[in-house]
């Protein structure tokens, strides 16, 4: 029973060690995008800003 | 180095080359950059009424402006597509403050609205644009969930005319589970916002079994009551199943009704059902003499008889700003 706490127990650490500094990662922007946002420019794609959207009717407040 | 970002009640501590829970405030060597800042994903002319704000220039249209990232992560949002991404996910447009004050002027708003996403996270964005925008006279509107650090937001309320609040629910269990927030901080928002003389409407979507109860309206009710007035327009909105609240059905209408029933007991002057059209719980009343003021039809004003901010029958003041100044 002791042996299989403590089995219970190691995996549960080996699994937290391995994946906590994933969420780390996943919260570090790609370097590529680092350097648009350093240069001051927007890292997705630009639309051109021809019409506006004139709104009228729309399906719920906001 | 790691800075602490101090916009919100999240307080982030951001580490190099990371992103704070908003998606958009990057620290980029040690100092923190907004990544939206002049990049706005949305710009919509809207009724003023889409807001929702019926007590504010009914009638004029609304230059809205949006930026992707939110500081809330709602499992309902229905706006998910732009505030739960990252900006290399939405194109966005290359627009300056001063061009958001041009193009509104251009296309005769009366307002312009940071709205969509949260005007909290697209905050310096929105603050130099309010202050070009009202060079040219124009207003300047929030649509919010209020979840700020009280300083930035006294500082954005300086040049802010409206604000429409979402109070999601009056429970902290409902803002940490479905919003991933507190409710400490939109309750100090929305006292901050209507004390420092902004024209205040307040927004509460009623979600299914989740912020329905009669228990949760009536503590909602009271508490705006006592601590902003009963002035304050209330607008009850109908939930549709979105992003990761599929599972839910609509808001019924018995529901809706039974909460302006509610709020009405409860002495609130102005209550609205919203997202439901055709009915008379979108226009306005006198709360003195009983009268129909504003008849509305969905976004469209039907009719207005409101005279210089007051009930033409009994000459009772009608909480809002009717005309611009």
């Amino acid at each position: 029973m002791h042996r299989r706490k403590f089995l219970k127990l190691l995996a549960a650490v080996s699994l937290s060690a391995t994946f906590a500094p994933l969420s780390t990662f996943a919260r570090t922007l790609p370097r590529k995008i680092l350097l648009a946002v350093k240069f001051g420019k927007y890292p997705g794609k630009i639309k051109p800003l021809n019409k506006i959207n004139i709104q009228k009717i729309s399906k719920w407040n906001g | 180095m790691k800075v602490q970002c101090e916009l919100c009640p999240k307080y982030c501590i951001i580490a190099p080359g990371q992103t704070g829970d908003c998606h958009i405030r990057v620290n980029v060597d040690g100092k923190l950059v907004a990544v939206t800042y002049g990049y706005p994903c949305s710009l919509h002319i809207d009724p003023i009424e889409k807001k929702p704000l019926f007590h504010f220039l009914p009638g004029s249209k609304a230059f809205s402006v949006a930026t992707v990232g939110c500081n809330l992560h709602c499992k309902n949002c229905q706006n998910w597509e732009i505030s739960q991404q990252f900006p290399i996910d939405v194109p966005a447009y290359k627009v300056s403050p001063k061009q958001i004050a041009e193009i509104s002027e251009k296309n005769k708003c009366k307002s312009v609205a940071y709205t969509y996403t949260d005007p909290a996270v697209f905050y310096e964005y929105a603050l130099d644009s309010s202050i070009e925008v009202k060079k040219r006279g124009i207003k300047n509107i929030i649509v919010t969930a209020g979840y700020f650090n009280q300083k930035p937001l006294k500082e954005l309320c300086k040049h802010i005319d409206a604000a429409n609040i979402d109070l999601k629910a009056f429970s902290d269990k409902f803002y940490r589970d479905v919003c991933s927030a507190t409710l400490k901080p939109v309750l100090d928002s929305l006292v901050t916002v209507k004390s420092a003389g902004v024209h205040l409407e307040v927004t509460n979507l009623l979600l299914p079994t989740m912020n329905d109860s009669d228990k949760d309206i009536r503590a909602l009710c009271k508490w705006i009551k006592e601590n902003l007035g009963a002035e304050v327009p209330l607008h009850f909105s109908r939930f549709s199943p979105q992003y990761r609240m599929k599972n839910l059905p609509p808001t019924s209408i018995e529901t809706l009704k039974r909460a302006r029933g509610i709020a009405k007991d409860i002495g609130m002057q102005y209550v609205y059902i919203g997202n439901v059209i055709g009915k008379n719980w979108e226009n306005t009343f006198c709360p003195k003499c009983k009268k129909e003021l504003i008849q509305r039809h969905g976004y469209t004003i039907e009719k207005n008889v409101i005279k210089n901010g007051k009930c033409p029958y009994c000459g009772y003041k009608i909480y809002g700003v009717w005309k611009h100044a």
